[in-house]
């Protein structure tokens, strides 16, 4: 019982302090009050079991164990502990994109050792809270780490104590077991240095941070208890929640020249290295997996490359093209409004004026009509439907694997179609009967996404049997279809013949003109050999591009090219 | 050694140091306008309570006009010895000319890059302020002797450039064959007929 | 339409490549049941590797040696030059007279490889053309070893040496397809190659998977079709190959890999009717020995640039027929020389005079990784590879999983705070989703070191 009251009190006097720990960080954050665990039972159940303390970015909770405080010998460092929970909200990582940001510089540094990089970004951030709250703040965070020295022999843990040591003045051994070597007083030197010069941009030093430690990951053998203890924010995302901006990659735009001196070569290093692997400024989507099970988030790779693609079509995305209709309806009528002698004789509505009385007092009960039609409202239109045929062939990259320029301009100009109000049909194609399509004309982004995002590889034969089907048995009256295919010069295999041994020709030519809304090639090629200038004469569109990027130039081309809206 | 006035203390008197101070010295002629070095470090020494300088040092201080930093350093040290507590408590003599004359100064102003390091960084700046109490066998009140000079010891730049040296060259190479083998992972092997 | 230019992507991966193997290249890339390639490989070699290559197979034939404790002058030669350029073997070699006493040389593991690799990598190296082979994780912790490809290059003479050793007549070179590679697993890379070595003669890596293949009979036809000379695999792949009753029969079968026991050997023995070669071979060492013709219990070492020593414990030789740690020193990978580096894997030694004719000394009982074999109740077979694969992607440090007698799989972990709970749930549904979500997988994390040399796969399952 005495027991009971002994933790209660702690718990009073650590709520206590929760205010004025976030207040540490700014007097406007307000941050739920943390769930306090007694029992090391409860704090497991909030999936705290190896640390004492954990945050939750997606809900802004810190959960801590006091079972564990206690058993630490902790109690008495309320502000310490919580200011350390709220920095990880306020400061680093403070949201889900930055944690996933650090996580992309760091896996960049750690080659081969990519699924550590939580743990390394969880140290690098305490780093960085832990010398603000002592040095601005006068916080004993020395002392907790005092507290819990001993027995650690592990490099990693060594050197990250060291680099307190020096980072706050603090005599040797007093966090460190015994003298440090060389070279991870050399390291922690670094360590230091970076966590002082990069205490305001702090995702930029954490690659630098992470290619100190490599070396002892490349050693370590062993998991560091020491560390265990406090992995607070190891997995702070909810397992869903995939935070946008992750795709992008981070330029390493720091100048070397704002650094001091024995910061500039490592600092150097990782930069160059991120230009040699992609000279793009956008992560490849393995990359990006990468980072996304690194936070816990475990989606397939299909999923994966679904966002990857839709991630990177937003900042393209056009309003798809849609054929002008003739405006059909009367002027509605909206309302009535007061006629006065003054106004226009014609406007005045007898038949509305004598519904309201049937004595007939200019001024009084004369009204006039007002309509709905405005001027300056765009014409009605019809959006124009969209079937989409992406050559998955084996000179096709997978999707999935590394940046495919077919598949985002699928992915652009498909969400664009959906954008302004069409269907889309959307036929993935490789060898004879290697394909996968949407079921008919769907507004379903996912299921489109998903086809656009699979990977064949093999051989080409353009899948003749879905055009035939789509337009040989086409209604009249159906919304127009722009027939769109992105391919190389395998795209002729269209002109083969079909299963039942049509023409392909025929079924080409038929197609174009049953979908009433146009079709065009984009085609990876270098000149027109004489099936494309057939094709051109049948009145196909056939855009070339030499290369893959290219086609997202003529992702936003397409839509002025064939369709030219004027606005009104 | 004896207690000194405090880090704090030392920060701040250097913080205050007159910008005429970080500007070009004076080479002895008329039309320049800056301080002569060799005049302020005469200053310091004789209100230091120590005898004037001889026209050999100051051949010597002028003789080491190229070395790189050096001249910067003795300003600095003559500003940060220049204060009231430095004029009351008089070091034991000799030893502020013993650091001005060092050739640990020396040494110092080739480790770093520019002089306004010695302003501008925060470690460096204690560095310098440590040394100068540490020159003249004080300790920064509320340390003791062996903290100050462990702490010093850390701060050393010296020390310091040879560590990182050597750190360097051991990650150098490292870096170098990851970074090789990383690229050429992503890429692709060289084809072989089995497996292992 | 038929391109006669060499496409240039193919022109960076084959060097050498000539226009007259176009053909037989388009054939194997083209032919209605190729695989699903998902990735291109070449050989690398430029004219100096292939005359580097040739060199060295012309040596591998006259210069066979029978050495015993200590190495040959070779070999011996070699370290006493990487002294100056390699700080491994400097610090390693320093006061010692490698002639008269090897047995003081420190031996050299495969955590030092990890972690002290820029020690061993002679300083200077030129890492320009340095390649990566993926090794095929059948151990819980394959080490990535960097090399070069003219040493990547001399795997083939070895391997046709261990070949023609075996009684294989036919020659691979030419125009014809000279080995195609079978794996089984859930995913891998496939490609199709020429080698520059065997006059643009075609190789294939494949994945029997059917995920990796347009229609279910592609696999069997496609390898009917392109008639390869030999097939090379290991126990695991070969067993598949067989259960899956292709058809195909090639002159030889090379295992590698997975050590071959008894029961498999026979079994693929009366499946092919043809050489089944074993060949003991790592992917930080290269070929090490093949299995000889007349007891295939035994290995002859294979190349003619390596040393390799049984050693106890404490890294004494032990005698001849005394079974201990194997060591490798010497090699031709310009990036990983070795200096007695112990594979893992123990045998003995036997210095004897051989009936095969074969006069390099060999290794006897080796005890390399053991096929494990886990399956589902009903009957699928999941490979080991594909566990590992799931395993290492998440922060842990040592693994054994271990299937019981009654199907029920225990994963045991070493794994700090960094495997989140939620982590370790993705971690087991996929080991589960693996045998079809049939069989449950526990994990057990003992939070303690499990020894390198502890067993990553055990398999309690009756055959």
């Amino acid at each position: 019982m005495a027991e009971i009251t002994a933790v209660e009190k702690i718990k009073d006097k650590w709520l206590s302090s929760w205010e004025s720990a976030v207040s540490l960080w700014s007097p406007y954050v307000q941050l739920r009050q943390p769930l306090l665990c007694e029992t090391e039972k409860e704090a497991a159940k909030e999936g705290l079991t190896s640390s004492f303390a954990m945050i939750r970015l997606t809900d802004y909770s810190v959960v801590v164990s006091m079972a564990k405080i206690k058993k630490l010998g902790l109690e008495d460092f309320p502000m310490e502990i919580l200011g350390h929970e709220a920095g990880h909200h306020v400061y680093c990582p403070a949201d889900l994109t930055d944690l996933g940001r650090v996580i992309g510089r760091i896996q960049a540094s750690i080659p081969g050792y990519e699924k550590h990089a939580p743990m390394i970004a969880n140290l690098y951030e305490d780093l960085l809270i832990n010398d603000r709250l002592f040095r601005e703040h006068h916080l004993k965070m020395d002392r907790v780490y005092e507290k819990m020295k001993g027995g650690s022999t592990d490099k990693l843990w060594n050197f990250y104590m060291r680099t307190y040591e020096i980072l706050w003045a603090l005599p040797a051994k007093t966090l460190t077991e015994k003298p440090v070597e060389i070279e991870i007083e050399g390291d922690a030197i670094l360590a230091s240095r970076i966590a002082r010069n990069f205490a305001r941009e702090w995702i930029r030093g954490s690659g630098e941070f992470a290619s100190i430690c490599y070396r002892y990951l490349l050693e370590s053998g062993e998991p560091g208890k020491k560390v265990d203890i406090w992995l607070d924010a190891i997995e702070p995302g909810d397992g869903e929640t995939v935070p946008p901006g992750l795709v992008q990659a981070d330029g390493d735009d720091s100048a070397p020249e704002s650094l001091p001196d024995e910061l500039k070569d490592s600092a150097d290093k990782p930069g160059d290295r991120n230009r040699s692997r992609s000279r793009s400024s956008y992560r490849e989507p393995f990359q990006y997996g990468q980072i996304l099970r690194a936070m816990g988030i475990d989606l397939t790779e299909q999923e994966i490359a679904a966002r990857y693609y839709r991630e990177r079509a937003i900042p393209y995305l056009i309003k798809f093209p849609s054929v002008e209709m003739p405006e059909s309806e009367e002027p509605l009528p909206e309302g009535v409004k007061e006629w006065e002698a003054g106004d226009a004789f014609e406007n005045l509505s007898l038949f509305d004026s004598l519904l309201r009385s049937p004595v007939l007092i200019p001024g009084y009960t004369t009204v006039e009509r007002i309509t709905g039609t405005s001027k300056g409202k765009e014409p009605a239109t019809e959006p124009v439907d969209l079937d989409i045929y992406i050559d998955s062939s084996g000179s096709m990259p997978d999707p999935a694997v590394n940046t495919s320029y077919l598949t985002l301009a699928g992915a652009v100009i498909c969400l664009s179609a959906l954008r302004g109000g069409s269907k889309v049909q959307a036929t993935l194609w490789s060898g004879t009967n290697e394909f996968i399509k949407t079921d008919g004309f769907v507004r379903n982004e996912k299921e489109i996404l998903a086809i656009l995002t699979g990977f064949f590889g093999g051989s080409t034969a353009f899948p003749i049997h879905v055009m035939r089907e789509t337009y040989m048995k086409r209604k009249t009256g159906s919304r127009k279809v722009h027939i769109l295919v992105i391919s190389d010069d395998g795209v002729t295999t269209m002109f083969d013949k079909d299963e039942k041994g049509n023409d392909g020709r025929d079924i080409a030519i038929a197609a174009l003109r049953e979908c009433g809304g146009g079709g065009t090639f984009a085609l990876n090629i270098y000149d027109m050999n004489d099936e494309l200038k057939m094709a051109e004469k049948m009145g196909w569109d056939i855009y070339p591009v030499t290369d893959w990027e290219e086609l997202m130039k003529f992702s936003r081309e397409f839509v002025k090219k064939h369709y030219g809206r004027k606005r009104v | 050694m004896k207690e000194g006035p405090s880090i704090e203390y030392m920060l701040d008197r250097l913080a205050a140091i007159p910008a005429v101070f970080m500007k070009e010295f004076s080479s002895g002629g008329d039309i320049d306008s800056g301080i002569i070095l060799h005049a302020l470090v005469n200053d310091l020494l004789l209100d230091t309570g120590e005898s004037p300088l001889t026209s050999d040092e100051i051949k010597s201080i002028e003789g080491l006009r190229n070395k790189k930093n050096y001249h910067r350093l003795v300003a600095i040290l003559c500003h940060l010895y220049h204060d009231q507590f430095f004029i009351e408590n008089r070091p034991e003599t000799g030893l502020v000319r013993k650091i001005i004359f060092s050739q640990k100064l020396q040494i110092l102003g080739e480790a770093v890059d520019n002089e306004e390091i010695f302003i501008s960084d925060p470690d460096r700046r204690e560095e310098l302020c440590r040394l100068a109490l540490m020159a003249v066998n004080l300790y920064p009140r509320g340390e003791d002797e062996n903290r100050s000079k462990e702490r010093l010891a850390t701060l050393d730049s010296i020390e310091r450039k040879k560590i990182l040296d050597k750190t360097r060259q051991a990650q150098q190479r490292a870096r170098e064959i990851r970074e090789a083998m990383l690229r050429k992972e992503a890429e692709e092997a060289a084809s072989k007929m089995s497996r292992e | 339409m038929l391109n006669t230019d060499i496409p240039k992507a193919l022109i960076e991966r084959v060097p050498l490549m000539k226009k007259e193997w176009l053909t037989l290249y388009r054939i194997m890339g083209e032919h209605p049941h190729a695989p699903k390639w998902n990735t291109e490989c070449g050989d690398r070699i430029f004219e100096s590797d292939l005359e580097f290559v040739r060199e060295y197979a012309g040596k591998l034939e006259q210069k066979r040696v029978e050495f015993r404790e200590s190495p040959q002058e070779s070999v011996l030669c070699r370290c006493e030059e990487l002294k100056h350029r390699s700080q491994w073997f400097e610090s390693k070699l320093s006061g010692i007279n490698i002639r008269n006493d090897w047995h003081r040389v420190p031996v050299m593991t495969r955590s030092h490889m990890q972690s002290k690799l820029e020690w061993i990598v002679p300083s200077d190296a030129d890492l320009s053309r340095l390649v990566v082979n993926p090794t095929s994780g059948t151990t819980g912790h394959p080490i990535p070893a960097p090399n070069h490809p003219s040493a990547v290059g001399c795997y083939d003479p070895l391997i046709q040496y261990a070949l023609k050793m075996n009684g294989l007549a036919t020659s691979c070179s030419g125009n014809k397809v000279a080995a195609i590679q079978v794996c089984s697993q859930q995913k891998t890379i496939v490609y199709h190659t020429v080698h520059s070595y065997l006059d643009g003669a075609g190789f294939a890596k494949i994945n029997l998977e059917k995920n990796s293949w347009r229609t279910g009979e592609s696999s069997a036809l496609y390898i009917n079709d392109m008639k390869p000379v030999f097939l090379s695999g290991d126990p695991h792949s070969f067993l598949d190959y067989i259960n899956r009753g292709i058809e195909y029969r090639p002159e030889a079968v090379l295992s590698t890999a997975i050590s071959m026991e008894r029961i498999v050997r026979d079994k693929l023995q009366s499946y092919f009717k043809c050489p089944v070669v074993d060949m003991y071979s790592l992917n930080e060492t290269g070929p090490i020995a093949y299995s000889c013709p007349h007891d295939p219990a035994k290995f002859h070492i294979l190349p003619h640039d390596i040393f390799v020593e049984v050693l106890s414990v404490s890294g004494e030789p032990v005698p001849e027929g005394e079974r201990g740690e194997i060591a490798v020193t010497g090699g031709r990978n310009p990036y990983l020389p070795l200096l007695r580096y112990l594979t893992g894997d123990t045998a003995s030694m036997s210095f004897k005079k051989c009936s095969c004719g074969e006069i390099s000394p060999a290794l006897v009982n080796l005890e390399g990784r053991k096929l494990v074999l886990f399956r589902t109740k009903s009957g699928k077979i999941v490979n080991s590879i594909d566990i590992s694969g799931i395993v290492r992607s998440f922060p842990v440090y040592t693994f054994t999983f271990i299937q019981r007698s009654d199907y029920r799989c225990t994963l045991k972990i070493s794994a700090g705070g960094e495997l989140t709970s939620r982590s370790a749930i993705f971690m087991k549904e996929r080991i589960e989703s693996l045998f079809d979500n049939e069989i449950k997988v526990e994990i057990e994390n003992e939070n303690i070191l499990l020894k390198d040399k502890s067993i990553p796969f055990i398999c309690e399952l009756e055959l």
